[in-house]
This record gives C-alpha cells, structure tokens and sequence, in this order.
C-alpha cells in the first residue's frame, strides 16, 4: 500500500526527471526543488503557524497569564485555551502541516534509497516499482551517478593531496545552521534563559546531525539536505520574516530587535 | 539471512524520526509546549544531547561504509559437516551434529556496522574468503576464524562471492573494478570498466566471464586481466554465468537468456523467458534449469534454447538451485522450497513462514541448507525430503 501509493510514484517521478537530464544528481536537485515547491502551501501555514505562536509569546495577556497561574497548571492550560481561541491561533497548526509532509518526505528518501539499488533487494524492488510504460528499466539501469566529483550512491569526499575532505557534510552544516538560524526569533531583552538556551542549543545539535548523517550516508541524501536546506531558506525569505542578522557574530539580542 | 537492524525499522523511519524530532523541538521552542514541560533546565540540557546521540548512533550504526542502508540477503556454504553462514553482521561457522549445531566460531568475534557479511562465502582450501560490504576482502581460517589476510585496496562492496581460478581469486566489487589476488591477499590486476561488478564471474581456466551492471558480459584472460572480447546483453547482469563445453550461459534482467560462444563472444542462442533472472542455471540431462522473478522455473534445451517447460513456482525465484538425486530444488521469494524432477514436475517439500527464499540453495551430501530472508529461521538445516534437522537464529 506504501509502496503503491508513495514509494512507486516517487521512484517514477525521480526516475523520469533522470531520464530527462541523464544526470542522477541534476535529477535530485530538480526533483527537490519541485517537491518543496508543491509542498509550498504546507510549509507556508507551518511557518504562519509558527509565528503566530512566537508573537504570543511577546503577547502581553499572555505573559500575565503565565505569571498568575504559575502554580496551577489545569487552570494555566485552560486560560491559554481561551486565549488561543480569542486570538485565532491554533497551537497544532503548524504540527499540522509538518506531520502531512511526513509521508512524502519519507517517502523522498526512500526513493532515492531505492533508485540507487547498491544491494540486491533495493534493486529487486526498484525493478518492481517501475511502471514499465512510462519508463524503460533496462535503458535507465545503471544509473548515472557521477555528479561533479561525487558518486551519488557514496559517501562524499574531495580528494586534495589524498586527503579526504567531506565538502557537501561541511556545505549541509553551513546551510542546516544558517536555515535554523534565520528563522529563530531574535531573543527579547529579559528572555535570556531558558528559551535562549534551547535555541542555541538546536541550532548547534541540528547541523552537527544532518552533518554527520551526510558525512555517513550517499552523498544522494547529502545533496538532497542541502537542496532542501536552500529551498526553505527561500520559503522562508519569501515570507518576510527572516533574522538575518541572526548570522552576525557578536550582534546583541537588542540592537537586533530595535532594527527589526 | 539474520535481520540486520535495518529490517527491523523501516529505512525512512529514521529520517522521520529526525523530522518528528525536529517538530517537536521547533514546537519547544515556539512555546506551545514550552511551559507546559515539568522539566528542569539542567534536565534538558542532559536530555536533548542524548538524543541527538541517540538518533546520530540509530542513523548511521546502521549503515554500511558505502553509504546508504543495507537491507539484502546473506548466503552460506557447506563442507565437512561444517555451515558457514554470512548473517549480514557476522560470519558463523556451525558444527553440523546431524540434529543440532554447535557454534564453532564467529568472525568479526564482535560485529561492525561497517562490514556487513552478505556474500556467499568461498572455500578455497584451509581458507575461507569473505567480502563485506565495508570494502574488505579478508581470508580466515576455517578451524578458528583467525585472519589470514585482507584485501583492503577495492572502495565499494562486494555483493557475491570471488572466483577461483587456479591460484587465484577473481573478485567482482560494486566501485567498477574486478581484483584478482593470489591465495596470499596480494593484488595481481584489476579491471575496471564503467558499471558495478556484483556476480562472481564463470571461467574456462583461462577466460573469466564477467557479468556487469551495464548490460555488457566481459571475457577476460585470468590471467593478466586483459580483456578478450565484450557482448552487450542490453539490461543488467546480476546472475552468475555458467560455463559448459565452450559455451557461457547467461541471463539479464529483461528475462532474456544467452548462450554466448566462450572464444568470440558471438551469441549462439538466444531465448526470452518471463521474467527477469537473478541466478546462475543449472546444466542437468541436456536442460539448463533456472527461475526467474515472475516466479517460473524455466527449462531450456542447453543446445538451442527451445523452452522445455515453464513451471510456475507461485512466486519469483531468485537464488540458483541445487541438485539433488531426484531432481533439483528451488527457494522462491514465499519461502516455499519446490523439488522439480527433470521433466519439470514439482512437488512442495516446506514452507517458510513469513520468510522468503533468494538465496542459492546448497547442498552437500545429505545435508541442504537454506539461507532465507525475514522469517523466524533464517538459516535452516534440511535432509534431502525437506525434513528440518535444525535451525539457527540469534533470537533463539
């Protein structure tokens, strides 16, 4: 059934965009770009959602509510329902579209698994979901993997003076920080605890993981956290409410805001 | 084949474990569970690291150096009362007591998530050849699974088995390159074409046949690893060839079958069967025996490929089979093991449970032994009537 309805399409879709540019990396970038891109409306009410609730945190009644109910966490709970009614905000709605992206992004990365096939069952499978109308598995297969200086079905190294150096892992750090940065809410001035401290923290957990899954993983997957990467940079850019000056060093909390 | 830990999660169950964590972590972080958490600060600290531990172990433990998740099937071979098993993480050898086992030994003593043992190892002598899918190349010795040597200079993995000729061993490897070492691990040539190399090449003593990826079958003297001739067979080669009186028999992905000339390269037959074919045939009374993955046993005549039957066997046949006094016996991918006599009758001996059959099926005297994948067994020892002497699994 998951094969049916997602894995096959996906593989198909893949597929196709490689027969039509011959180059298995050209075919995941393109092919990235155009499922974000579909996938656009989604992620615009995420990060709608996600900033209405980041606003609420600045929210005056809010704040109050969370001073005189301290103690009492059924009635804070219920005082916050009633805000987030009066106020519109649903605090799931950007879980929402973040769970409905689940199935298709999943079902991206084991696409590209698949249509690399380097191990018997994968290319079994990948015989099977290809829908042999459309597409000519024995003119497609073996794939061309070379892109630029990577094997797309390989972990990525450049090779200076034989020494290894993972440049696509360096490239996913740079964009998974950047993208994770630009999109935390600069801090207020008061807020520097607990809320600070998470934030520094994902933004230096999450690029050292997607880094380390690129440095041990094909370069395919690699490519496609970067593509992604860049992709929601752009989403994010286009809705306006991006920090860029998040990236400056030394910057305080403050003068970010008062630019703002 | 034992399940390695990629079976037990689906592959992109990690991915999504990474972007429910991401959520959730995003939610935490806009607030809407913020306050709601009974947690110290001093606890998240310790928490949200371990986690990301966690799923950066879960994620990449489980893949093999060549990069992406390993889910396959494992092979074995048998001599002397002796069961070498390639589990994935692990190479066995099982003393064969008749109606139980006894583990002898175990190579790497600890498993390594980089080397997965999926090829069917080789008995050459004293030794045993192993290739895993870390790239390595390594010889043990079968009374006590200590190393000899290994072979380290290939970068991609090695699917099946070497070849042996002579003293040497003809090793087919998934980074493009075909490496012949001597019996001492020391390399004598390569051969590199523009595909991957997966099934362990046939040979007339002189002559390796070489199936690739790319369609085409290389004929190359074992010699100096110069090639002889090259016959494009238009789709993927991933079944042994068989060699027999000057003839390579060879199946492709398509479900076309080939009998090339062994000195040109000309092809003398060719035979359209109904699916793809994943094994090397068996020669037997004049007929080549071999399955195919729309689930048929076919039978051709070895002379001019006139089709002498097409049994269907409920599901694909993807290993070879194995011969036995009354015919030949095959694994399908339902975990149904078939006896077909040689005028091509079948007769169910067992089935599997929720197991499936790919790989070869290997017989030595009495003894058949059968590697399945999934499934509670997924190494079963069987007299010749498909009687179960025993079965081995780590979850026993």
């Amino acid at each position: 059934m998951w094969d049916t309805i997602i894995i096959a399409p996906f593989i198909n879709m893949l597929l196709g965009v490689y027969h039509l540019v011959g180059n298995f990396g050209v075919a995941i970038i393109l092919f990235t770009i155009l499922t974000r891109v579909v996938l656009y409306p989604l992620t615009a009410k995420q990060i709608k959602g996600a900033q209405a609730m980041q606003e609420l945190q600045k929210n005056k009644r809010y704040i109050e509510i969370q001073e005189k109910y301290k103690g009492d966490k059924e009635k804070l709970a219920q005082e916050q329902m009633k805000l987030y009614q009066e106020l519109k905000i649903s605090p799931f709605s950007s879980c929402l579209p973040t769970l409905l992206q689940f199935p298709i992004i999943i079902g991206l990365y084991q696409a590209l698994i698949q249509s690399i096939a380097s191990a018997p069952l994968d290319l079994l499978k990948l015989s099977r979901h290809i829908y042999p109308k459309l597409l000519d598995f024995s003119a497609l297969f073996p794939l061309n993997t070379k892109f630029l200086w990577m094997d797309m079905g390989q972990p990525e190294r450049l090779y200076v003076f034989g020494v290894g150096i993972p440049v696509l892992t360096i490239i996913v750090v740079i964009t998974t920080y950047i993208s994770s940065k630009i999109i935390s809410p600069p801090t207020q001035p008061g807020d520097g605890g607990q809320g600070a401290a998470m934030t520094k923290m994902m933004n230096l957990y999450m690029p050292v993981l997607m880094g380390w899954l690129a440095w041990s993983l094909s370069s395919g997957l690699a490519l496609y956290f970067v593509i992604s990467n860049l992709v929601q940079i752009a989403q994010y850019a286009i809705t306006g409410k991006v920090y860029w000056k998040n990236l400056i060093p030394g910057m305080k909390p403050t003068e970010i805001v008062k630019k703002k | 084949m034992e399940q390695s830990r990629e079976q037990e999660w689906p592959s992109g169950g990690y991915y999504a474990v990474i972007l429910i964590t991401q959520a959730g972590l995003t939610r935490y972080l806009d607030g809407s569970i913020d306050k709601k958490e009974n947690l110290s600060m001093k606890k998240r600290i310790y928490v949200i690291p371990l986690m990301f531990l966690t799923l950066a172990l879960l994620l990449t433990g489980c893949s093999s150096a060549t990069g992406t998740a390993v889910n396959t099937w494992g092979g074995a071979a048998v001599a002397d009362s002796m069961v070498y098993y390639a589990n994935g993480t692990q190479v066995l050898a099982l003393a064969d007591s008749g109606a139980n086992y006894t583990v002898r030994w175990t190579y790497p003593e600890k498993a390594v998530a980089s080397r997965l043992f999926m090829a069917e190892p080789l008995l050459v002598g004293e030794q045993l050849i192993l290739g895993d899918y870390g790239s390595n190349l390594t010889s043990v010795s079968i009374r006590d699974g200590v190393e000899n040597w290994q072979f380290a200079d290939a970068k991609g993995r090695y699917i099946d088995s070497p070849l042996l000729v002579g003293e040497k061993l003809i090793a087919p490897n998934a980074d493009n390159n075909v490496y012949a070492v001597d019996l001492n691990g020391k390399l004598i040539w390569t051969f590199t074409k523009d595909g991957a190399f997966w099934a362990r090449p046939a040979t007339d003593e002189k002559l390796a046949f070489i199936p690739s990826l790319n369609h085409v079958l290389y004929a190359v003297d074992a010699n100096t690893g110069k090639q002889a001739w090259e016959v494009d067979l238009k789709s993927p080669l991933v079944a042994r060839p068989l060699f027999a009186d000057g003839v390579v028999y060879l199946g492709n992905l398509t479900g076309n079958f080939y009998a090339i000339n062994a000195s040109d390269g000309s092809i003398k037959w060719t035979q359209k069967v109904a699916g793809g074919v994943w094994a090397q045939p068996i020669l037997q009374n004049g007929n080549l025996y071999f399955g195919d993955q729309t689930g048929k046993v076919n039978i051709l005549a070895v002379a001019d490929g006139k089709v002498m039957g097409a049994i269907d066997a409920g599901s694909a046949v993807l290993g070879s089979g194995a011969i036995v006094p009354d015919g030949i016996i095959f694994g399908t991918e339902s975990g149904k093991i078939i006896l077909f006599d040689l005028e091509g009758k079948s007769k169910p001996l067992l089935t599997l449970e929720a197991a499936s059959i790919y790989s070869n099926i290997v017989v030595n005297g009495e003894r058949m032994v059968i590697v399945a994948f999934k499934g509670s067994k997924p190494l079963i020892a069987l007299d010749l009537n498909g009687n179960e002497a025993w079965y081995y699994s780590t979850k026993k």
